[in-house]
């Protein structure tokens, strides 16, 4: 291909990734001035940006997203904690494995979010419910890629450590954890996401703080504009979240090939 | 081993847990006003198939979730090979893609109340748009990662150009395409029971707040349980199909 002079080539870069939004954008804005569609199904983006910095600076919606980010924080925490545990374990212990085996792939396609009203009958409309239930929610994909990273960890570097009499429990944390880190924070990557969905959930049903409870009164009080503010703060939490575990995840695995190839390209 | 030992066998803890279930609460471990036994949530099942139209519930719930997922699979699969195999598609698709991707997609529920009310459809929609994405982009990334030898050679060998998504590399890509499937299952009925807790009559979502609003909880339990074996029974199904679609690899 010929080479472009190099500022068209950076503005049709920028075309190529964010052409399609900018016209999407303007699209929305066009149709609902123009009155094309009913401004209250779909407020004109202009306003749905002015009440969402209104909201913004009142401190409505960094209160909310806080809330919401707090939650699926502390819940996938508490997810990557024991699934990390559990997957490590499994892949160590024949006992640990054959009990789990079942567990997790019955577990892995119930839809958890069934036992909200449980756990809102057992641990009140408060924090802990929601919590726990995004706890219970993460949990199973991050067990079953640990699992699958830590057993399939090259058998050179265990033998390797063992005949330089590394303990059990060294040889876990400090050889299978690391090797199978790659994997295992894919598995958090994907798990991720769901901490936030179920966030979002528990959140609407409970009412509250949080960004699920903003939005959904802001439909039970027919203000469209917040639901659109609400989608838009949601849509940015998420974005953050995903943002820094790209951002960890190059970090962590500074070591490893695939780092150097997305650096490169 | 014999064959048909071999499934009980793998599945014994779960029967460990159910047994330890019963015991626990017949011991007086649980508290039976917030955690009804094994035994009692099943008669509450019986019960409530009998008398407040349990499976009617459940075809209402499997009927929204299907559906849902049914469009996604379609549109999702057949966008995502556009997307890997259209310049001009993927241009204009994966900025979209890109920008939407981090919305946890049970957000856009109340957005579908605002348009759709509280009817079918709404519900259908917040399923179809959630499982929409993974699906897209699985498809892509497995699309973009076939080997290119196939493409190469159905191409001299005289396949017409517009047949080669299609009949090269979707095939191709399909082993990725249903492990991307499978996960967007298990996101669908995540959606639908959100979306039945929230919004509307009927449903299994429903009859699960309903039933523990009204401080039935043995009922509610039961619904739980029903839900419960709806999206297991469904992955083993989807599982079984999988098998049998990619019964020609190897």
């Amino acid at each position: 291909m010929m080479k472009a002079p190099s500022h068209t080539l950076w503005l049709r870069r920028a075309g190529a990734r964010y052409g399609s939004i900018v016209v999407v954008l303007i699209l929305w804005e066009l149709t609902t001035r123009t009155g094309i569609f009913n401004n209250f199904l779909l407020p004109p983006l202009s306003d749905v940006l002015y009440r969402f910095a209104l909201d913004f600076i009142s401190g409505e919606i960094p209160r909310h997203a806080l809330a919401t980010a707090y939650r699926a924080a502390v819940g996938f925490a508490i997810a990557a904690g024991f699934g990390i545990l559990t997957g490590g374990l499994m892949s160590m212990s024949a006992v640990i494995r054959r009990i789990m085996e079942p567990i997790v792939s019955v577990a892995f396609p119930i839809p958890k979010i069934s036992f909200l009203p449980i756990f809102i009958l057992w641990f009140g409309l408060d924090d802990l419910s929601k919590v726990l239930m995004i706890a219970f929610s993460c949990v199973v994909p991050i067990i079953s890629a640990t699992y699958l990273g830590t057993t399939t960890v090259d058998k050179y570097f265990l033998w390797s450590a063992r005949n330089l009499g590394t303990s059990r429990q060294a040889l876990f944390w400090k050889v299978i954890v690391p090797a199978a880190s790659p994997q295992i924070i894919s598995g958090l990557q994907v798990a991720f996401p769901l901490a936030l969905i179920i966030a979002v959930v528990t959140e609407m049903l409970t009412g509250g703080d949080g960004l699920g409870g903003y939005m959904i009164r802001s439909v039970r009080f027919a203000q469209s504009d917040k639901v659109f503010a609400g989608l838009l703060a949601t849509l940015f939490t998420g974005l953050i979240f995903i943002q820094g575990f790209a951002m960890l995840r190059a970090r962590l695995l500074v070591w490893h090939n695939e780092t150097a190839v997305t650096a490169a390209g | 081993m014999s064959k048909a030992l071999r499934i009980p066998i793998f599945y014994l803890p779960i029967f460990a847990i159910l047994i330890l279930w019963e015991l626990a609460a017949r011991l007086g471990l649980l508290n039976p006003s917030i955690f009804p036994s094994l035994t009692d949530t099943l008669v509450a099942f019986v019960r409530l198939a009998e008398k407040s139209h349990l499976l009617a519930h459940a075809w209402l719930s499997l009927f929204r979730q299907s559906s849902g997922f049914f469009l996604a699979a379609v549109f999702g699969i057949v966008s995502g090979i556009l997307m890997a195999e259209s310049r001009t598609v993927r241009n204009i698709l994966e900025p979209l893609l890109r920008a939407t991707f981090p919305l946890p997609k049970s957000a856009l529920i109340p957005l579908f109340i605002l348009w759709l009310g509280i009817g079918d459809s709404a519900k259908v929609a917040a399923v179809f748009l959630g499982c929409l994405l993974p699906i897209v982009v699985s498809t892509f990334n497995a699309a973009r990662g076939i080997n290119k030898q196939l493409v190469w050679s159905a191409w001299s060998l005289g396949t017409p150009k517009w047949l080669i998504p299609w009949k090269v590399v979707l095939p191709a890509a399909l082993p990725e395409i249903m492990s991307g499937l499978r996960i967007a299952l298990a996101l669908s009925f995540t959606l639908m029971v959100s979306a039945e807790f929230l919004i509307g009559q009927r449903g299994l979502g429903y009859l699960i707040s309903t039933l523990g609003e009204d401080g039935d909880y043995a009922g509610m339990f039961a619904a739980v349980l029903a839900v419960t074996v709806l999206g297991f029974a469904a992955d083993r199904l989807f599982l079984w199909l999988n098998d049998h679609l990619l019964a020609w690899r190897e």
